[in-house]
């Protein structure tokens, strides 16, 4: 790598001063024209098709730009015309499916999404009705996410301390190195797991608990990640400080490495729990779904949403495909719910430090 | 889903984020958790409810409370939801649960213990049946409560009648017939056929739908039919997509599209659906009576006491042919005696009154030949 | 203790030591229960497993079928390779757009813009993957149809896109598509570690670059990419791992074959987790033992894995990253 010197003085020649730069009005009417040219095209030749149209229009739009930019400017500027490009097309590219998503879960949701819908189970509801609505599946999946983090937090946080703190050589190596193959369990496979081993070795039955067991067991490795690298990010200023003033390790680390770092250990949290709230694989083995609002976790089965849109999608009837949407929708609310806050925490951190 | 877990610090670099001060607790931050403590509360607190039934009549004498849960069989769905919500109108305070997990989950967790009964398209396995009685402390038995027949529906633009005996399915879906107008389709439909290439669309998943369709081809197509009978099929050509949504979606969005599925989504897609010749004379149209009619002589008992799980004859010549019968597996003698006795008033209601609400739901009633057979081992339950 | 009174330490740095170590044993407590979950789930896979791959009576590992249930003939080959070609081809799809999202938000974004543009790309990777593949059901499989036959019929010649029985035109439920699907749920990740990476280059790298008239691409090229090589090559063998592991989005757009083939547009493909997810419900015992023996290959794959990103990215001396990885 380090032989890719910078350019020669024959080349770097067409980027001296003299050289004409392309204005910015030259650029647009060369990608115009392309567009208009890709157009006659589809027009006159045997080419046709949407998406045949957006592929020869894009590469002939940055075609044109950049072989414009080649003979009035130069190879070296029409190649970073070329990049700019590309980065920007890059981005356009990425954002369309989330806008496509977005726009497809919310045109189909707000059918069925109403007050009614929030506020009402799916107990008694025949195939052929269309009332019907998530809220013993918001129940469970806030009763089982919150459980799952009420486990995994504290494991996790602990975890994380001895890997900052105290672990050192080749346990705190392969600790770490185990953890992040545990970022690699698939979720079905942890459902599996905590079916055979609480739901039928232990005899505990299906519960929302069994679920919240299972997803937190996928939360586990995510927060153990975030909380270690936010601890390593206090200064160690502060720690000697306190050692200083003859504070314990311990107590240093509970009174003063943790809530400097807890606004990002929260974020990590918060975002862990994002992720989890749309896992439906480990719930169908773990809390196995029920029509009516069950309150109680700790035993019996239990809805939540992911379930809820996955089951409702299975019927043939509109109306459930419709409540599989609101659902969608009522899923995605939750998780930018505390995506957004999770953004707003640290956001104002930022404004803080500055 | 199982998604490989990823380390979040990797996702979202807030590296340059977090406060590196000892912050009180500031009022933004107050706001949003207050926020979320709202939300949690919101859903928390009593303000959703269970459907109110209107209990208009008083609970019936033969009416039994509690829970009991169910699982297993997807086919079977949308007539359990049914039957939950009619038994609940007479009988509040009984909450039964059923959920479509698939017949094998079914039979799994029923041999489990996590569930009380399982709805199953299949009759168990010995080695599942052993595990199915050591549970229940005395015989597991399978008690039909629903019959339907599987559709071969199509999207084919100009074509709103087809008849297809077992051997032209056969070629199409081992994608040997690849075009509408091909002579095979041409003998059994007079008139113009159009010239557009078949898609014919299979379950990528395991299903007793495939079971069932394959159970018939395998019978009436004359050795054509070199793909065997099971749940899931190694199939040579067409297209898979999951579940029946799934086939239906792609036969919606596809010109010259066929696939089988259970009636109720063509009824629901109002895609028109093919008469089938098996072994009988006759093309015949699925209705609810063709598929009784099928399996009045098709289905047979081979349990023995209280056990009615059975067989189907694919080659019995009257009625819709390609029909099935649903079960759910229960304990004989059930170990905890309210649960038994809700189970028992719950299956005596579904293989009695509830039997009228098949037809609307795309299912039919059970063949009159088992009927009386069903009820009474519905009675018999403890 | 005794020995520390000896020297004279007080009373309360005894007591301090001795919270040390509580709370040390504490923390250590709670790694090595971690540990131990980590073991009991590889445990458990290996014994659910053991019966399925003693009763099989195909090769587990060249079988191109899947029949434990019947004919008890089963093997992982189509499988495997189905995961590791969508995997690839997903990686070979979101990779470019990927970087291309990290440069443009790190070097060619306004400032304040790129912030928040960041934040939409994230928003991606919080979608639900339900979500993903029931949009994907109801509308991606259709519109895709129109540039698989693009690609059937102007770049056919190509090997991966050949079409020999021209299927690719009418049906969308291919390799291709779940490739699709996987990419647009990796790029978030892979363009977050690598704007991560990126934006980490010492700006005296950068601007030395730029002093010496380096035009923007070029200062890229020679003072940003060298550098963020190694935790480039992890965020992409993260999005790897995402891939491979990935189940009801794939299990709603795949046509589930067993057969091992490069034509990716022609219908048809498998994968490990979906396949789970496929199968399961319907298994009867030996069916469900023999898909828990599939999952153990996964997690052995995805494994690997791990140990390659965590190889890449410690030869590449970025030990600073590590803690993130």
């Amino acid at each position: 790598m380090s032989t890719a010197v910078l350019p020669d003085r024959k080349v770097r020649g067409d980027l001296s001063l003299r050289t004409p730069r392309l204005s910015p009005l030259v650029a647009v009417s060369c990608a115009v024209g392309a567009l208009a040219a890709t157009a006659a095209a589809f027009a006159v030749t045997p080419l046709a098709g949407r998406a045949e149209f957006v592929i020869v229009a894009a590469l002939a739009m940055v075609g044109a730009v950049t072989g414009v930019s080649w003979r009035i400017e130069g190879r070296r500027r029409a190649l970073n015309r070329l990049v700019t490009l590309g980065a920007g097309a890059a981005f356009a590219l990425a954002l369309l499916p989330l806008g496509a998503v977005l726009a497809y879960t919310i045109s189909r949701g707000l059918k069925r999404f109403s007050g009614d819908f929030l506020t009402h189970s799916m107990a008694g509801i025949g195939p052929l009705d269309k009332a019907g609505g998530a809220y013993h599946a918001i129940i469970g999946t806030l009763e089982q996410v919150g459980l799952a983090t009420v486990i995994a937090v504290p494991l996790g946080l602990l975890v994380a301390i001895y890997l900052t703190e105290y672990g050192r050589g080749r346990l705190a190596r392969s600790l770490r190195f185990f953890i992040d193959v545990m970022t690699g369990v698939p979720s079905i496979v942890a459902g599996l797991f905590i079916f055979a081993f609480w739901v039928l070795a232990l005899h505990r039955g299906f519960s929302g608990f069994a679920a919240a067991l299972s997803l937190a067991i996928l939360m586990l490795p995510v927060i153990v990640r975030t909380a270690e690298e936010m601890i390593r990010l206090v200064p160690a200023t502060l720690r000697e400080a306190s050692y200083a003033l003859g504070v314990a390790k311990w107590r240093t680390i509970i009174s003063i490495v943790l809530p400097t770092a807890l606004t990002g250990i929260t974020t990590g949290v918060l975002l862990a729990i994002a992720r989890v709230t749309g896992e439906t694989a480990p719930l169908l083995l773990t809390a196995s779904g029920n029509s009516f609002i069950h309150t109680d976790p700790f035993s019996g089965p239990q809805s939540a949403l992911p379930l809820l849109v996955f089951q409702q999608t299975q019927s043939a009837f509109n109306v459930a495909i419709d409540r599989a949407w609101a659902g969608a929708l009522t899923l995605i609310l939750i998780v930018v719910l505390l995506y957004v806050s999770a953004r707003l925490l640290t956001r104002r951190n930022t404004l803080a430090r500055r | 889903m199982p998604t490989v877990r990823l380390p979040f610090t990797l996702l979202f670099p807030f590296k340059h984020l977090p406060s590196l001060r000892f912050a009180a607790m500031n009022p933004t931050r107050r706001v949003i958790l207050a926020g979320l403590a709202g939300l949690s509360l919101l859903a928390g607190a009593a303000c959703g409810s269970d459907n109110g039934t209107k209990t208009t009549t008083a609970n019936r004498s033969d009416c039994a409370k509690g829970q009991i849960s169910g699982a297993g069989s997807t086919f079977q769905q949308n007539i359990e939801q049914q039957w939950i919500k009619d038994y609940r109108v007479t009988c509040t305070g009984a909450q039964i649960n059923y959920q479509g997990t698939g017949s094998g989950a079914g039979i799994e967790q029923f041999g489990a213990g996590t569930i009380d009964f399982a709805g199953s398209d299949v009759t168990m396995k010995p080695a599942e049946q052993a595990k199915a009685d050591t549970r229940c402390g005395s015989k597991a038995i399978h008690v039909p409560v629903t019959a339907g027949g599987i559709a071969v529906m199509y999207n084919v633009k100009g074509l709103s009648a087809l008849n297809l005996p077992a051997k032209t399915l056969s070629g199409i879906f081992q994608g040997k017939i690849k075009k509408w107008n091909d002579p095979a389709i041409a003998a059994d439909n007079p008139g113009s056929l159009p010239a557009t290439t078949i898609a014919a669309y299979h379950r990528s998943d395991g299903s007793g739908t495939t079971k069932v369709f394959s159970g018939f081809l395998d019978a009436n197509a004359g050795g054509d039919w070199k793909l065997g009978v099971d749940k899931q099929l190694n199939w040579t050509g067409g297209q898979g997509a999951k579940g029946s949504d799934g086939v239906t979606a792609g036969v919606k969005q596809t010109d010259g599209a066929i696939t089988y599925v259970e009636v109720s989504f063509a009824k629901a897609n109002s895609l028109p659906t093919a008469k089938v010749k098996g072994a009988g004379a006759d093309f015949v149209p699925l209705t609810s009576g063709t598929v009784g009619k099928f399996l009045d002589t098709a289905f047979t008992v081979k349990g023995t006491g209280n056990d009615l799980g059975g067989k189907i004859d694919f080659k019995a010549t009257d009625g819709y042919p390609i029909s099935t019968v649903s079960y759910v597996i229960v304990c004989e003698k059930g170990k905890d005696a309210a649960k038994a006795e809700l189970l028992k008033a719950y299956v005596s209601y579904a293989t009695g009154a509830g039997q009228g609400v098949a037809e609307s739901l795309g299912f039919a009633a059970l063949p009159a030949s088992i009927g009386d057979k069903v009820k009474a081992t519905a009675r018999a339950l403890s | 203790m005794t020995t520390s009174s000896a020297l004279g330490t007080t009373g309360v740095g005894g007591a301090r030591r001795r919270g040390d170590a509580i709370f040390r044993g504490i923390t250590l407590g709670a790694g090595l229960f971690v540990l131990a979950i980590l073991a009991a789930i590889a445990i458990f896979l290996l014994i659910r497993a053991i019966p399925a791959l003693s009763q099989d009576k195909g090769n587990f590992f060249t079988a191109k079928i899947w029949d434990p249930d019947g004919s008890k003939v089963f093997g992982i080959a189509a499988l495997a390779f189905g995961t590791v070609l969508s995997s690839v081809l997903a990686l070979v799809i979101a990779v470019p757009v990927a970087l291309g999202v990290a440069l443009f938000i790190v070097e060619y974004a306004p400032r304040r813009l790129a912030n928040i543009l960041g934040y939409a790309v994230d928003m991606l990777a919080a979608v639900p993957s339900v979500v993903y593949g029931l949009w994907a059901v109801y509308f991606l499989l259709t519109e895709m149809i129109p540039l698989q036959r693009f690609l059937a019929v102007h770049a056919g010649w190509f090997p991966l896109f050949a079409d020999p029985e021209g299927k690719a035109s009418r049906y969308s439920q291919s390799v291709f598509a779940a490739s699709i699907i996987l990419a647009i749920m990796i790029v978030p990740i892979v363009a977050a570690v690598s704007r991560d990476v990126l934006s980490q280059v010492d700006p005296a790298l950068r601007e030395a670059a730029l002093a010496l008239g380096a035009t923007r691409w070029e200062m890229i090229r020679v003072a940003m990419l060298p550098p963020s090589r190694p935790g480039l090559t992890g965020a992409i063998m993260l999005g790897l791992g995402r891939a491979l592991g990935e189940t009801i989005a794939v299990a709603l757009v795949i046509g589930a074959t067993f057969d091992i083939s490069w034509h990716i547009l022609t219908p048809g493909g498998n994968t490990i987790a979906a396949n789970i997810a496929n199968r399961f419900g319907e298994s009867g015992d030996l069916g469900r033992s023999a898909l828990i023996a599939s999952g153990l290959v996964l997690f052995a794959i995805t494994l690997a894995v791990n140990l390659m990103a965590r190889a890449i990215i410690y030869r590449g001396g970025a030990v600073e990253r590590s803690a993130a990885v």
